[in-house]
């Protein structure tokens, strides 16, 4: 098969939508705990309203983006605005006409981010491109209302969707970790700053958790700076994750490489340490909600279920998708579904 | 369509330096790292900052032309591929500080770690940290946040005629190396109640 028809075949695999659905929901949750604590904290005004009206960005200095071309440039549209936002994430979430509260939410947060640059962090601008690869996706076919709606039950049918939206997480992960490890040009990251990064990081006031002056004694030192050098090698090297992928998926083709890999499942490594990782960030630094956003797009590694044994009619039967699902089915003719690998 | 959005994002995606300035080189964390590479690289810092704001010029005005075609498209939709994050990590920090003045005397209301009990959850919220955290002294939402924050301490502190809002510069230096006590303010904004409240009335 030339390599044309190989990416085409790829980005047109079709598999079950529960881990779509579980980045969806995960994801939503995240989004939504941040929305109502800014709620909360009695900062919807300050971060949304013009400066007349209270905020903290003088909005209307620059070109005014949506509300404020079509309401008036005062508190109540602030109000009205981050309500909306809250309004679009829980549809979201829910899976409440998932694709347009998907593009509502997608283009409220953008109009948002652009109003009040200084309050839109990575994280946010992350979310946003999930969304964007969301808004397309059939994430809303399980685990939702619109199923619920559509089929009687919140499961839905089983039917299946593109696995594009899943691959494009991961990518989207891939190079988020990638290029940020190749970012890390500072001399702290390096064997020449003797690895102090970590440590440097846990001494800034405005981002950690806690007072860490007690890791300048050992080992605590020398913990962070092993910290130190796995996380760049391991940013840095976040595109074998889809390598080990590949091998566990085509398991039956030679290579000590990918019996090495699917011996030792080095892919839950790379996911391992990614969650640790994001688990250690939450524990140690105040950087709101971005470790918990990537774990739910963690969810996109998940294996969905296979069709076939949600839907005995399932159809014909399709290639594995060598990103993470294997389908089978019934051949027309045969009886029950196999188990088990297909030939691509 | 999945490849040409690839493509797209994978244009912003490429980690292209950011353009370095003069002015971004007089900033003493850059001003180290410049020297640190001086010294590993065999050069005179002034000639490494100088060939760094001009290469890095270059390649910013290269990939800004490469860029701008698709740049409406990911402004509507607020996607971006910017994943510089902790790049250089700050040996520069601020601690956020503030200040009640009372009958004559600056008392401490907050102060990150020490006593950071006063606000705690907005002054540690993400949003609020990235407004005064590399703030400049040219920073309208910081001098916003600062009014803000002032205003919520007189209301809650009615014997206080003032609040001081200001960041103190720390320097932190590896184990192994000296020490540094260095602690200078700066950022510092000054309010007044006569100015938050000129009626004299407590409402915000």
């Amino acid at each position: 098969m030339s390599l044309l028809r190989r990416w085409v075949a790829l980005w047109n695999q079709r598999e079950h939508a529960r881990s779509l659905a579980l980045v969806r929901i995960l994801l939503g949750l995240v989004i939504l705990y941040d929305l109502l604590e800014l709620w909360s904290l009695d900062l919807v005004v300050p971060l949304f309203a013009p400066q007349d009206a209270g905020g903290w960005v003088d909005i209307l200095s620059r070109e005014p983006g949506f509300p404020y071309t079509l309401l008036p440039p005062d508190a109540g549209t602030a109000v009205l605005f981050h309500g909306a936002l809250v309004l679009a994430a829980l549809a979201f979430t829910l899976g409440f006409f998932t694709r347009s509260s998907t593009l509502i939410l997608l283009l409220l947060w953008s109009a948002h981010a652009y109003s009040v640059p200084p309050a839109s962090r990575a994280v946010d601008q992350l979310c946003r491109d999930f969304l964007g690869v969301l808004v397309l996706s059939g994430a809303g076919r399980t685990l939702s209302i619109d199923a619920l709606i559509r089929t009687g039950s919140v499961r839905g049918d089983g039917s299946t969707i593109g696995a594009w939206a899943r691959y494009l997480i991961i990518t989207q992960l891939v190079v988020m970790y990638c290029t940020a490890g190749l970012q890390k040009v500072g001399m702290l990251w390096m064997p020449m700053g003797h690895f102090g990064a970590l440590y440097v990081i846990l001494q800034d006031p405005a981002i950690a958790r806690f007072d860490f002056a007690w890791l300048a004694h050992q080992p605590a030192y020398l913990l962070t700076q092993l910290g130190t050098l796995v996380t760049v090698a391991w940013q840095i090297g976040y595109p074998l994750v889809l390598l080990w992928l590949y091998y566990k998926n085509t398991p039956d083709r030679p290579g000590r490489l990918r019996a090495f890999a699917n011996r030792y499942r080095l892919h839950w490594v790379w996911i391992g340490v990614g969650a640790l990782f994001h688990l250690l960030l939450a524990a140690t630094v105040e950087i709101g909600i971005f470790p918990w956003a990537m774990l739910a797009a963690y969810a996109a590694f998940l294996l969905p279920p296979d069709p076939a044994a949600e839907r005995p009619d399932f159809g014909p039967a399709e290639r594995r998708c060598w990103l993470g699902c294997e389908r089978v089915g019934n051949q027309e003719g045969e009886g029950a579904p196999k188990k088990g690998p297909q030939s691509a | 369509m999945i490849t040409s959005m690839l493509v797209v994002h994978g244009l912003f995606a490429v980690p292209l330096p950011q353009r370095v300035t003069p002015a971004d080189l007089s900033d003493p964390e850059a001003a180290e790292e410049v020297a640190r590479w001086a010294i590993l690289l065999g050069v005179q810092p002034d000639w490494l900052g100088h060939t760094v704001v001009q290469v890095t010029a270059q390649i910013r005005d290269g990939s800004k032309a490469v860029r701008k075609p698709f740049r409406p498209m990911m402004r509507l939709f607020g996607w971006g591929q910017s994943w510089a994050m902790f790049a250089s990590p700050d040996t520069w920090p601020d601690r956020l500080e503030i200040h009640l003045r009372v009958q004559g005397q600056w008392v401490l209301l907050y102060r990150r770690w020490d006593a950071d009990h006063w606000m705690r959850g907005v002054l540690r919220y993400r949003r609020v940290r990235g407004i005064y955290d590399a703030a400049n002294e040219r920073s309208v939402p910081y001098w916003n946040v600062s009014r803000w924050i002032a205003k919520r301490a007189l209301l809650d502190h009615p014997e206080a005629d003032a609040v001081r809002v200001r960041a103190m510069q720390l320097h932190t230096t590896l184990p192994g190396q000296e020490p540094d006590p260095y602690e200078k303010p700066h950022l510092v904004r000054v309010h007044k109640r006569s100015s938050l409240f000129p009626d004299d009335d407590l409402a915000p």
